[in-house]
């Protein structure tokens, strides 16, 4: 009486894990840019992992050594020296170890206050609502850098306080992107089937919509993260992020500007960098996109 | 309405629901009112967009925040549920009333497994309020996890599932649209509601399966002696399925009987009409209504039907019939019955 009845498979035929992860491997795989990304990625996380190992000059990441400054690139100084006579390539390698992880804070950072307040504004709706985004649209008209340059001018130039300026300018971004995601998924007909099974609001929004709406925002986030590098060595160059003798790669670039175009070396290996990392970041995101089916954002 | 009601178990009473949209306002829910007795089964019947699934959202207490509720009360065991406080109502969902979902693809959690959901369900329904943080510290604890995932699978063989164990562990996506229907009831079914709302059971389903998933339905009613609304624009399920048809055209209840009568021998020229559109196997012609459905916005004035009705009279232009019993369990809102 009972008839058979049909199964779709998602890329599997057991719908264990392990299959369906190598199957978004092999949705990943199609897209070859977005694998030279992940191959950047991992050797950057690499590198900022061994950097003394890596490093030729490890020591050289502070110490200054006259006698050998302003050197061009040769066998024994691949990336040449710098005006203190410090190995470029060395420094460069030990940067990974500033730029990667401040991106994460500045991302982890600004997600912290974003992202409940986007869920907030989403799901209570109304004046909480109004007021978190109008909130929101009046920070984003503030432009990032001005308000960077204000901050240092206020607590002095350094890196931490270059982490607080960005993240504390990019948390509207994020509310209003999982404010967007919450709306569009609190149309969904499992919300609905959930309501009526007497979920509440709190169960809703992180059972329900949070897991939705993560698919889209780790594509935001990694497209963030090369931002957030972009942003940080920008501060650097301009001397309001971290402060020298400190390798990030920004500030290298930044230091060194006097003495070009004659010596090239100091500013264009670490601004090679800063373009790696941010290329990567974008094509990973958009790889991730094309994997997890999300839509242009 | 003098429907011999012993227990009643739901009682709409003159509800009204409308949208502010740009166009006006749309009275969508002119006013509905009738009763379902305890243990009964009746079915709401009506053309797309007539209000059946507001009417459910609102008996539910799930309307979307645009709609308004101007008057109207749904008195659910002798309470008013409207004059309730959103926390009280949202205590008795799941628990003493259910909704199978009009869609079952669509109505699962695409991210979750079918045991997750089925396991938060199964960890929310005992407790009023669990809160988050100890809702995921018990889900650390192997023992609690052993006996809701034997618990669970318990669930979906009650459904007929005969693969339970592999459905449990598969995404919504990965099961065919019966298996998720199956899987929607059992979760309507776990709190062990006493009134139970399908909205359109099986109607996105073949023919097959959908007979399938109704004999489950009535199983389970049968078992458990549930009041069942059924929400379908399907005459023949509403025909077969439910001992009483409430007839809905643009937010009203045109005509109420048993559900042997109201096609053999309909009152309301809406229902004569819908008994003429029913498409038939053997290739007679179908005769539909003439005219299309009324807007909400612009409603017609007096009876809403008047348009394209066949025996409109001068009548039905200026006022609204009222809701009438005109015999054992018929009543009717038609002038032809007020003009007699």
């Amino acid at each position: 009486m009972q008839p058979q009845e049909k199964t779709r498979h998602w890329g599997s035929e057991t719908g264990s894990l392990a299959r369906n992860l190598r199957y978004s491997i092999s949705l990943y795989r199609k897209n070859n840019l977005a694998v030279v990304g992940a191959v950047i990625l991992f050797s950057l996380f690499m590198m900022a992992v061994f950097a003394d190992q890596l490093a030729p000059h490890p020591e050289d990441a502070y110490i200054s050594h006259f006698e050998r400054r302003l050197l061009p690139p040769s066998s024994e100084h691949p990336f040449g020296t710098d005006q203190a006579g410090r190995d470029v390539l060395s420094r460069v390698i030990i940067g990974t170890r500033i730029s990667l992880p401040t991106a994460f804070l500045v991302v982890l950072v600004s997600m912290a206050f974003g992202m409940p307040l986007g869920l907030a504004a989403g799901m209570l709706g109304g004046r909480i609502e109004s007021l978190i985004m109008r909130l929101a649209d009046i920070w984003i008209s503030i432009p990032a850098l001005v308000f960077a340059l204000a901050v240092s001018a206020i607590l002095g130039p350094s890196l931490t306080n270059a982490v607080i300026a960005i993240a504390f300018m990019a948390w509207p971004v994020h509310a209003r992107f999982i404010r967007n995601e919450v709306w569009h998924i609190r149309q969904e007909g499992y919300i609905e089937a959930a309501q009526s099974m007497g979920a509440g609001k709190l169960y809703v929004a992180v059972r329900e919509v949070l897991p939705n709406a993560f698919t889209a925002y780790i594509v935001k986030i990694t497209t963030d993260l090369g931002f957030a590098i972009l942003l940080l060595s920008t501060l650097g160059f301009l001397g309001l992020g971290a402060r020298p003798p400190t390798p990030e790669w920004g500030t290298i670039a930044g230091e060194a500007r006097g003495y070009l175009p004659d010596v090239w070396w100091i500013s264009i290996f670490p601004g090679i960098a800063i373009f790696l990392a941010v290329f990567a970041f974008n094509v990973v995101g958009d790889g991730l996109r094309n994997t997890l089916g999300v839509e242009e954002i | 309405m003098r429907w011999p009601l012993d227990e009643r178990i739901l009682e709409v009473r003159d509800l009204r629901i409308q949208f502010d949209t740009f166009d006006g306002i749309a009275k969508v829910l002119d006013g509905i009112t009738f009763d379902v007795a305890k243990g009964e089964v009746v079915a709401l019947v009506g053309e797309t967009g007539c209000g059946k699934s507001l009417t459910a959202k609102a008996i539910m207490g799930i309307l979307p925040p645009e709609a308004k509720i101007v008057t109207g009360e749904i008195i659910y065991k002798g309470i008013d549920l409207l004059k309730l406080k959103e926390k009280d109502r949202a205590s008795l969902r799941g628990k003493e009333m259910g909704m199978i979902p009009q869609n079952p693809m669509v109505s699962l959690n695409p991210v979750l497994t079918v045991r997750t959901q089925l396991t938060d369900l199964i960890n929310f329904k005992d407790s009023q309020d669990v809160s988050l943080l100890s809702y995921y510290l018990g889900r650390s604890r192997v023992a609690e996890q052993k006996n809701t995932a034997s618990e669970a699978t318990k669930i979906l063989s009650d459904v007929a599932l005969d693969n339970a164990d592999r459905v449990l562990e598969s995404y919504p996506f990965q099961i065919s649209g019966g298996m998720a229907q199956r899987v929607c009831i059992a979760m309507a079914l776990l709190g062990n509601p006493s009134l139970v709302i399908a909205d359109e059971p099986g109607t996105s389903l073949d023919v097959t399966i959908q007979k399938v998933i109704l004999d489950l339905l009535e199983k389970k009613i049968r078992e458990r002696g549930l009041t069942v609304i059924y929400i379908t624009h399907n005459l023949a399920v509403a025909r077969r399925s439910a001992a009483r048809i409430m007839v809905m055209y643009t937010g009203c209840i045109v005509e109420i009987w048993n559900s042997s009568k109201i096609f053999s021998e309909p009152f309301h020229p809406y229902t004569v009409g819908l008994k003429k559109a029913i498409p038939t196997l053997l290739g007679t012609k179908m005769i539909g209504i003439p005219g299309k459905v009324a807007s909400f916005v612009n409603a017609p004035s007096g009876c809403r039907f008047h348009p394209r009705c066949e025996r409109v009279m001068e009548i039905c232009r200026k006022e609204k019939p009222p809701l009438l019993a005109i015999g054992e369990g018929h009543s009717v809102a038609c002038h032809l019955w007020t003009q007699r």
